[in-house]
């Protein structure tokens, strides 16, 4: 039994092989997502059920928001049908690369923020929306600039990318986050933490659950990097990049891509350059 | 995996001493509810073994409670909802305490299993011999439960360790929060699991080379004691 006990370290060993050597074996499938789509007859589409205003359940339980609604445009701009779409619900955040690279889905559309790391393990299309973070407070409290929020503590989702929002405008912040925003707005409504920062829209939502408990803080003078928001592709399929670049293009022609962002944000500030100029 | 995929280490290699803060952090927890779990499970194995029918009772009680929801759940119940009576633990004082108390009951079990193991014959011979009843199980009857516990706690022990990684639900910052934290970023999912694999695979691999280390020094010890 003793003399067996090398055989555990080698076959776990080979078993990450076999993962590191599976990555470079699919790499050379050679067709494009849109032929694989035209042909299956449907797209689909990974999407998160928690992200707000992009892509959340209703009050009856269905799937609704922003990129719910434009990928069955998509899927009109594909099959003259909007229904022709299945969504894949992803669990976790760090579960939209991996959805791309294991071919489970043929795009992701979730209020998917480029930054340049990530550029370098996907492809992005053409920004569709701009990401717009704010630090909401208690309506009490003391705190009026960002400046003021030096030495507290900040309630957020858990995550590096938040992280390196708020270190632009906050020097040295401390932060607590939390893998759910839900959970993270509980703990801060709890009083755990001296301010809330999430995406605009998800945040104006949940602080309009309790009318007159809290505000936005707006500092002027200090903008938080924004972030373009784009749909996710798996890397080298330059094809369907195209394809779906062009199809955010023709909804923009049509208007449609502007109603939608009249429909959930209830404003066109959010928009892009490209699509608030003229053809 | 799809088109053009190639593992790349230097965002793993960047991230090493990031990585390190929240090991350390895992260990703590891992620790510390290892220690007092185990010591909660003892106590409560002696309670129903000999605490008579209510001792039974509550054991029993504790063991289905504990047993019938997930550790995650008595997380956030003592993290978020003893904070709407005004009680505010730390996230790290509510997930190290819910790993404490859920895997109390399941030690538990296993000393008690272990304990009523051990034939009623050792006892019957040590009142013969005119050991008082704590003495008689301080030295007769726990050293062999203990024996017979060992790969089960040690199997208790590598689940405490992996279960370390519910905690981050809470916001602590051990091990899986900070590589799911960078995941986030870069989006580097396949190098990060790879290596958080390794890692813990590691970690849980020490924890039942000490049981089966232990296990051995107790039978050579006990091996010893019966050649005198």
């Amino acid at each position: 039994m003793r003399r067996d006990l090398w055989k555990l370290p080698v076959s776990v060993a080979l078993i990450f092989l076999c993962i590191a050597h599976a990555a470079k074996v699919q790499a050379q499938s050679a067709n494009s997502t849109l032929q694989t789509v035209l042909k299956r007859g449907t797209i689909v589409i990974g999407t998160r059920s928690t992200a707000l205003p992009f892509s959340f359940k209703d009050e009856k339980g269905e799937l609704v928001g922003f990129d719910i609604d434009l990928a069955r445009e998509i899927a009109r701009g594909l099959f003259k049908d909007p229904a022709k779409v299945e969504f894949v619900i992803l669990s976790s955040s760090s579960d939209r690369v991996a959805s791309l690279q294991s071919n489970r889905v043929d795009a992701v559309i979730t209020g998917f923020s480029v930054y340049l790391e990530r550029t370098q393990v996907i492809d992005f299309t053409t920004p569709y929306m701009i990401s717009d973070n704010i630090f909401v407070v208690k309506t009490s409290s003391p705190i009026q600039k960002y400046a003021d929020l030096v030495g507290k503590l900040i309630v957020t989702r858990q995550g590096a990318d938040v992280e390196a929002l708020i270190k632009n405008v906050v020097p040295n912040p401390q932060i607590q986050g939390y893998p759910e925003v839900s959970d993270a707005f509980l703990a801060f409504r709890q009083g755990r933490g001296d301010a809330f920062f999430y995406e605009r829209a998800a945040s104006m939502y949940y602080a309009r659950q309790y009318p007159g408990q809290f505000r936005a803080i707006e500092d002027r003078e200090h903008g938080i990097e924004v972030s373009p928001i784009a749909i996710g592709v798996r890397q080298g399929d330059q094809t369907w990049l195209n394809y779906l670049n062009w199809a955010l293009y023709s909804l923009k022609a049509s208007g449609k891509l502007q109603e939608l962002h009249k429909k959930w944000l209830g404003t066109e500030e959010l928009e892009p350059n490209w699509v608030r100029q003229p053809l | 995996m799809g088109s053009g995929y190639t593992l790349i280490w230097a965002p793993v290699i960047e991230a090493v001493s990031e990585l390190s803060f929240g090991l350390l952090v895992t260990l703590e927890i891992a620790l510390l509810s290892s220690i007092s779990a185990t010591i909660l499970g003892l106590t409560g194995a002696l309670i129903v073994r000999y605490g008579g029918g209510g001792g039974r009772f509550v054991g029993i009680s504790y063991l289905e409670l504990m047993r019938n929801s997930p550790s995650l759940v008595k997380m956030y119940f003592l993290y978020f909802g003893l904070a709407t009576f005004g009680i505010y633990l730390s996230p790290f004082a509510a997930g190290t305490i819910a790993l404490s108390l859920h895997n109390a009951a399941y030690l538990m079990e296993i000393f008690r299993a272990a304990i009523a193991s051990v034939s009623d014959g050792q006892n019957q011979a040590a009142a013969s011999l005119g050991l008082r009843p704590g003495v008689a199980f301080r030295k007769i009857i726990w050293p062999q439960a203990l024996r017979r516990a060992l790969p089960a706690l040690g199997n208790n022990w590598a689940e405490i360790a992996k279960d370390t990684s519910i905690t981050s639900a809470l916001s602590v910052q051990d091990f899986y929060y900070v590589f799911t934290s960078i995941i986030a970023l870069n989006m580097r999912t396949y190098e990060f699991f790879i290596v958080a694999g390794a890692v813990y695979l590691v970690l849980t691999g020490s924890i039942g080379g000490f049981a089966r280390l232990f296990e051995w020094r107790l039978s050579t010890a006990e091996r010893k004691s019966a050649k005198r």
